[in-house]
């Protein structure tokens, strides 16, 4: 089991900073939430430890792998899966070839599909149909079961509720609860705080580009500061 | 009406390879979002490659046709590999890099071939085949079936393989194939020589039926673009009835307005443009904003 370590991440746009000097770690079955307002710089941090924005950082690594040196797209094969922002799942591709793809650096004899199918069984109704046809709800599951596809340790989720009914958000959190009990790390971005605190034990608030606050869900949940600001209540 | 049925046949040939071109052009269009504009010439240097390699050994001319398609398919890698650095960054420069490699492979088929070109024997030697008072020149024939056969095989290619897949992934989310492991700059090499071998093939089945020479690429191109445009530029089904349908109004065109011809297909084609920008099976592809 492997341990994603992140020290003094840093994302630039240009001369616009989107996360100053962010740490965190994530342990093997760990369920660690970000949450913060919208530009906080959550997206920018999980991109910058896919590679997928520009970084700077003193240690991106899980287990024994150096993420910092690693280019984007060897990530997949020790294990990362990444549910990004806005599902980005391939339109103009059948539900089937997503997942598929999902599994792309390993062998399409023996991929965990079966497993997907069961964990969203409409995706297995739908797995002929182009995954631009699906609703929003069904394009999520598909962003989340290609990601399960590498058979990841652990799984990093930008904003899986956007744009999501209540109903779907309880499904979804049921969903990553389930997989984390089954020993998937879990990395969950969200503004969603409410969710957040449903799914994960250890969570950090985000301000500015910096992290503000780190504390146990349940007892964030009932900070009353933390209420007023991220729950409305 | 046998006018118009050998018209037609005319027509198709040509368009069996104009859909080529298309598709070349199509292919990189929808996984880098950048059109191609040494396309053309690349086109023409296929048709030097199989010719001269044809006309030096007197091998088939299907051997001469894999060693064009292998030449251009490097230099399609060649290309890709100097752009590669500017993808992200300069858009711009990436296209007027395609259009200076453009002018070089020009300059390059002038030194080594002359600028006055050469004529090229048809690699078929059987007479046209009679059938019911249309005379088809069986090489028409052989170009349409090579055409339809590559055109068949790259669908199986892009539908049925991992890597024809993870092309297709790329050309709809760069950052969404680059998370499940799919190796962008590699995926663009391969559109980048798949559309060169496509150009050579093209390059190669025209050769018997035009004068080749260093400044086809420039027509052979246009049409091409044309073609893709017609159909919609990306789309690969579209470049394919898009080739056609050029293919017919150029040779009706000719057959009707000789001289002229030109200009009308062009007219008819910006006049078609104008109606529907986006061509006949317009589609969303790379954004590039």
């Amino acid at each position: 089991m492997t341990t994603l370590t992140v020290e003094g991440l840093s994302v630039h746009y240009g001369g616009v900073r989107a996360a100053h000097d962010v740490s965190f770690t994530v342990e093997p079955g760990q369920s660690l939430g970000i949450i913060g307002a919208n530009g906080a710089g959550k997206t920018s941090t999980l991109k910058a430890v896919m590679g997928l924005a520009p970084r700077r950082a003193t240690t991106i690594r899980f287990g024994e792998h150096d993420l910092l040196r690693a280019p984007a797209h060897t990530l997949v094969r020790h294990g990362i899966g990444y549910v990004p922002e806005g599902r980005h799942v391939f339109p103009g591709l059948s539900v089937e070839k997503n997942l598929l793809l999902g599994a792309y650096t390993s062998s399409w004899k023996h991929t965990p599909i079966e497993e997907v199918y069961e964990l969203f069984p409409v995706l297995r109704e739908m797995r002929h149909r182009l995954a631009g046809a699906l609703s929003g709800g069904q394009q999520q599951m598909l962003a989340v079961g290609r990601a399960l596809m590498c058979r990841p340790q652990v799984m990093l989720l930008d904003e899986p509720s956007m744009g999501l009914s209540p109903i779907l958000v309880a499904e979804i959190a049921g969903v990553l609860k389930r997989l984390n009990a089954d020993g998937l790390a879990i990395l969950l971005v969200e503004q969603n705080a409410k969710l957040t605190f449903d799914v994960t034990t250890t969570c950090l608030v985000m301000e500015n580009g910096q992290i503000a606050a780190t504390g146990v869900s349940a007892d964030l949940r009932n900070d009353p500061e933390v209420r007023r600001i991220y729950l409305g209540l | 009406m046998q006018v118009f049925l050998q018209t037609l046949i005319g027509g198709v040939t040509f368009g069996a390879v104009y859909a080529l071109v298309a598709m070349g052009f199509s292919i990189v269009y929808r996984t880098m979002g950048l059109v191609n504009f040494a396309h053309g010439s690349v086109v023409m240097i296929g048709a030097y490659a199989a010719s001269t390699f044809y006309l030096a050994t007197q091998l088939p001319f299907a051997v001469a046709i894999i060693v064009a398609i292998t030449v251009t398919g490097l230099i399609g890698l060649i290309i890709e590999r100097f752009l590669r650095p500017l993808e992200n960054k300069d858009f711009t420069l990436m296209l007027i890099g395609t259009i200076g490699f453009g002018a070089v492979l020009e300059a390059g088929a002038v030194l080594i071939w002359g600028a006055t070109g050469h004529a090229v024997p048809s690699p078929v030697a059987t007479g046209p085949i009679d059938l019911a008072g249309i005379r088809i020149p069986t090489y028409n024939l052989v170009v349409i079936a090579v055409a339809a056969a590559a055109t068949g095989l790259l669908a199986l290619f892009l539908q049925r393989t991992k890597r024809g897949a993870a092309m297709q992934a790329v050309a709809m989310d760069h950052q969404a194939a680059t998370a499940v492991g799919i190796h962008v700059g590699r995926s663009n090499a391969m559109a980048f020589a798949i559309g060169a071998g496509l150009a050579a093939l093209a390059g190669s089945l025209i050769g018997p039926m035009l004068y080749v020479n260093p400044t086809m690429g420039g027509t052979l191109g246009i049409k091409g673009f044309a073609a893709a445009m017609l159909g919609g530029f990306g789309s690969m089904p579209g470049a394919i009835v898009g080739g056609l349908a050029f293919g017919l109004l150029d040779a009706f065109a000719a057959g009707n307005f000789q001289e002229y011809s030109e200009l009308v297909t062009f007219l008819v084609f910006a006049v078609i443009v104008m109606i529907r920008p986006t061509g006949i099976f317009g589609e969303a592809t790379v954004n590039r904003a």
